[in-house]
């Protein structure tokens, strides 16, 4: 081994190792964002249902924004733990939250002290419809029938769950019945779960099954809204056949890009036009379809009013099924 | 120096015990936020503990009853160096998000190097050139890791 | 016929076949590497191949899934450190092979047993696919606790240095596993108000530790700072010796492909599962198991790789993931716009076999790799520990706190180290912790959700045992193997004197 030209290699790649370092740490000016990459951090696993919204609109919005945006994915909490991580960092839009409505429920479940009053709204995504979904062979013919059967029997009706605050959680508190709720660890086991026959019914949003429903694997009993939906004027609604859950629908989960509270205007604004643009573009309302998500497109002021509407609704009804604290400890209004 | 091997045992045991005990009160504070006891947060880590707490009473039994006094050796000289190596990794770490991570790992790796008997310079500092070369190109570059 | 042109695609079309190349060879090193995971490197890919063709994306992906459940046994046989949870199993037998120097030969075993595993797998996705959905599909709560059960019987066969200490180290690790916010009712367990402990405390650092940094503090306080094993004998191994070990690894594969088609749980279980196969059924092994046993090499990567071929069933038939990599293509499919689900396979057929034919070249390809680089790889075993050591502490560091980027992950890893020191330092291995940590989620989940779908009713709880027939055979095989293992009681009786 001639020791020379090994000599001269580490020092090249010494030389090498810090130029580069000397150039990715090069601060950036203040006065036109973005400089840099951005971070967009989503709190749960790639694959997701949130995950998959947000990365087809980050790669739409990077190129209205002129810089890359990175995507993060920090699960766990429920989310918490990536809500946490993005309020720790500073408000300059470098980092940004994707989230869905899950933070409106860590007050009053104890999972975290932050909610989205610490966070300024970027662009709402979209929000979904739940459906109740069961086996094409079971016993009910509607939603009335299942919940008939749970007044009469409390308990023998088995109920798919992904967790705590999910939707079949808040949905069967707004039932106010006595179900079975069988856990899962995700949506793809209780799916399993549900078509398995393990379960009696589940509650999901309709992207999750609705290839199932179109297959006559599953079919609908009940869409969780106050009147049938446009695309699918079959299915009766909740609020139709069950005049007194009307107070507390339409109801369903919603997505939504976030930045930190006390993010410069300008840089706010920029933020919002650019997803803004990559929102409204065909590529990406048609994605919304396929994935039957309704389009929400709401930024600032109706975003923000839009989330007090839900926070209300979602924390007093998980209060009064026992499942939440009291929200009037965190002054969040009865609506 | 020598330690007596019913002692190393003894304090084992002891050390079971105490992370039994220890997680059996805490399995205890568990919210079961209203369920049955069998379906709770609190039912597999109670039983689990509980089972530990016994083994380890059982564990410290026995050793003290039974095992022989017997003696195993303890090397100064091995103490010396491993608390001399973690010394060198923990000032690394605790360095990690006040100085740059690629500048900092550069001379961790060649405190480390040395440390360890390493003598050849130029297998030292290239050594540690081409592990950070390696760590920005793949972790950093590749994988877009953010280090402190 | 198109479907047999399309499972050749990969074959014929010059670029698939070359990025299922490039896919398989980065997976390997990728897999290799402590810290970055295969799905790490799926995510990454989805923005990359974001504007690329479907089929591109999917071949490249396919290739690292391949290359990177197999490139976790490098580590795990060359460093004692198993570069994702997978290859844990691996360790058992490997890393003494290594010390035996026999690296060379346990790398090209653990390389023609996932080729092995691989053909299965592909051999099921395409032949069995509706037969395994089902029974995927008709697995309960319950049978998921039979499983965790019988991973967790293991402990036996790992025990080392007592079998009361093992059994503590494991449910210790069951405990670990369980720390954060409980799945069903997010109630904090063992986090002690922090919101650090609330995300639980994550597998791969602490592998990194128990195996990792434990590994570099015991060889440290061993001074044994120079002349590591010399190394001898061949790479490929000799076609008795894989004739022999054929049988077993096609076992082990069908269960890789049936742990692997589950969703929920992966490559891990079926690894674990495959290496107890192995223990129970091979009554004269080359050398006893942990002692560098080929038959302990060959089960559990048969089974890991096998488990691709499964998880990749339910993902292209139902939508459902099998395992994390899984649910990551799935993201990527509907990023190209495509629709997982049920009607994948009637809207786009061509599909299933261009990822079937994908999955089978790259187990060609991963063959070629596997085997090139080993002259390298062996290597690895004699650099000095002087620059051995801080590398793969350094690997330790890195990889620990690449996996969320934080940095309080490292010094877990490091409170790992030190646990796993100090055990093996007394002769206990750290294997069932890890084992604990794995399967201890699982078992409390599926145990509690099967109580909450039977109301909390003893008898119908035990009923479900007898009368579901997935629960029926699964009960018997754990009974027969508590039976066959009164070994376990005998461990029991050495323990006491």
């Amino acid at each position: 081994m001639n020791f020379g030209t090994t000599a001269v290699k580490g020092l090249s790649l010494v030389v090498g190792a810090l130029t580069t370092f000397c150039l990715t740490t090069t601060g950036f000016a203040a006065d036109s964002y973005p400089k840099s990459d951005i971070k967009a951090v989503i709190p749960f696993g790639a694959g997701g249902g949130t995950d998959t919204l947000a990365r087809a609109i980050v790669n739409l919005a990077e190129k209205e924004l002129g810089q890359a945006v990175i995507v993060q994915n920090k699960p766990g909490a429920t989310g918490a733990v990536a809500t946490e991580f993005v309020r720790q960092q500073p408000a300059d839009g470098y980092t940004i939250l994707i989230a869905a409505e899950n933070q409106n429920l860590y007050r009053t479940t104890g999972l975290s002290k932050l909610s989205f009053d610490d966070f300024e709204p970027v662009i709402l995504l979209g929000e979904a419809y739940p459906v109740v979904v069961t086996l094409p062979d079971a016993k009910w013919k509607s939603i009335s029938e299942v919940l008939d059967e749970v007044d009469k029997n409390p308990k023998s009706v088995k109920v798919m769950n992904t967790g705590p605050v999910g939707i079949s959680g808040v949905v069967t508190a707004m039932l106010g019945k006595d179900f079975t709720l069988v856990p899962y660890r995700g949506e793809g086991p209780g799916l399993a779960g549900l078509l398995g026959g393990h379960v009696d019914i589940g509650i999901v949003s309709i992207g999750a099954v609705i290839q199932h429903v179109e297959t006559g694997n599953l079919k609908v009993l009940s869409v969780i809204s106050d009147k049938r939906l446009k695309a699918y004027p079959d299915w009766p609604a909740l609020g139709e056949e069950r005049p007194e859950y009307k107070k507390y629908l339409p109801w369903g989960p919603y997505y939504g890009v976030y930045a930190k509270k006390g993010t410069p205007q300008p840089v706010l604004a920029k933020l919002q036009n650019s997803f803004k643009k990559a929102w409204s573009s065909d590529k990406y309302q048609k994605f919304l379809d396929e994935r039957r998500i309704v389009p929400l497109g709401l930024m600032g002021e109706a975003a923000v009013a839009y989330q007090k509407r839900w926070e209300s609704v979602t924390t007093w009804l998980l209060f009064e099924a026992n499942a939440a604290s009291d929200p009037a400890a965190f002054g969040i209004p009865r609506l | 120096m020598f330690v007596l091997g019913k002692l190393r045992k003894i304090s084992l045991s002891a050390l079971f015990l105490v992370t039994g005990a220890f997680l059996l009160y805490s399995s205890l504070s568990i919210d079961m936020k209203g369920a049955d006891f069998v379906v709770s947060p609190r039912v597999v880590p109670f039983g689990l503990s509980l089972i530990m707490t016994m083994i380890a009473v059982w564990s410290l039994v026995l050793d003290i009853v039974k095992t022989r006094v017997s003696q195993s050796p303890i090397d100064i000289q091995v103490i010396k160096s491993l608390l001399g190596f973690l010394t060198i990794v923990f000032a690394y770490v605790f360095l990690i998000r006040s100085v740059n991570f690629h500048v900092l790992t550069f001379f961790f790796l060649i405190a480390a190097f040395y440390y360890l008997g390493a003598r050849s310079p130029v297998w030292v500092v290239g050594g540690a050139a081409s592990l950070v070369a390696a760590e920005f190109l793949i972790f950093q570059y590749g994988f877009k890791v953010s280090f402190p | 016929m198109d479907m047999l042109a399309n499972f050749a695609l990969p074959f014929m079309d010059l670029d698939l076949f070359f990025l299922v190349g490039v896919g398989t060879f980065a997976g390997i090193y990728v897999g290799a590497i402590p810290g970055l995971s295969v799905t790490m490197a799926t995510a990454l890919l989805l923005s990359v191949t974001y504007s690329w063709d479907m089929l591109d994306a999917l071949a490249l992906i396919m290739g690292v899934y391949v290359g990177g459940v197999y490139g976790g046994s490098r580590s795990a046989m060359l460093l004692n450190i198993p570069g994702a949870p997978a290859s844990v199993a691996t360790t058992f037998d490997g890393y003494p092979m290594s010390k035996l120097g026999e690296a060379g030969l346990g790398i090209g075993l653990a390389t023609t047993m996932s080729f092995v595993g691989g053909i299965v797998g592909v051999f099921f996705l395409v032949f069995f696919t509706p037969l395994i959905a089902d029974f995927a599909l008709k697995f309960d709560h319950r049978d998921y606790f039979l499983l965790a059960l019988m991973g967790l019987l293991l402990i036996g066969t790992l025990s080392r240095g007592g079998f009361r200490q093992s059994i503590f180290i494991a449910f210790l690790g069951v405990i670990i596993g369980l720390v954060g916010l409980d799945p069903i009712t997010a109630s904090p367990r063992f986090t002690f108000g922090t919101l650090a402990l609330s995300q639980g405390i994550n597998i791969v650092v602490a592998i990194l530790g128990l195996f990792g940094f434990s590994e570099v503090l015991l060889q440290l306080s061993e001074l044994r700072l120079a002349s590591p094993v010399a190394q001898v004998g061949r790479t490929v191994p000799e076609r008795k010796l894989i004739l022999r070990l054929l049988p077993l690894s096609l076992r082990t594969s069908v269960i890789g492909v049936f742990i692997g088609a589950l969703p929920g749980v992966g490559g891990e279980i079926a690894a674990l599962l495959g290496y107890d196969h192995a223990k129970r059924t091979v009554k004269n092994p080359s050398r006893p198991f942990g002692e560098g046993a080929y038959e302990g090499v060959a089960a559990p990567e048969s089974a890991n790789n096998a488990a691709i071929g499964g998880a990749l069933i339910p993902m292209l038939t139902l939508g459902i993931p099998g395992d994390a990599v899984t649910a990551v293509i799935i993201g990527s499919l509907v990023i190209h716009g495509l629709n997982p689900g049920p009607t994948l396979m009637i809207n786009t057929p061509e599909l299933f076999y261009v990822v079937a034919g994908s999955v089978l070249l790259a187990n060609f390809f991963l063959l070629v790799f596997g085997f090139s680089g080993i002259q390298v790889f062996k290597k690895m075993v004699s650099v000095p520990k002087a620059y051995l050591l801080p590398a793969v502490t350094l690997l330790t560091i890195i990889g620990a706190y690449a996996i969320n980027n934080n940095v309080t992950d490292i010094f877990w890893a490091f409170g790992f180290g030190i646990i796993g020191f100090v055990l093996r330092l007394n002769g206990i291995a750290v294997a069932p912790m890890v084992l604990g940590i794995i399967l201890g989620p699982l078992l409390d989940e599926s145990l509690r959700a099967t109580l909450i779908a039977d109301n909390s009713q003893l008898d119908v709880f035990l009923l479900g045992f007898v009368t579901s027939p997935i629960s029926l055979v699964l009960s018997f095989v754990i009974l027969m193997a508590l039976a066959s293992n009164i070994g376990v009681f005998k461990l029991f009786a050495r323990a006491r004197t």
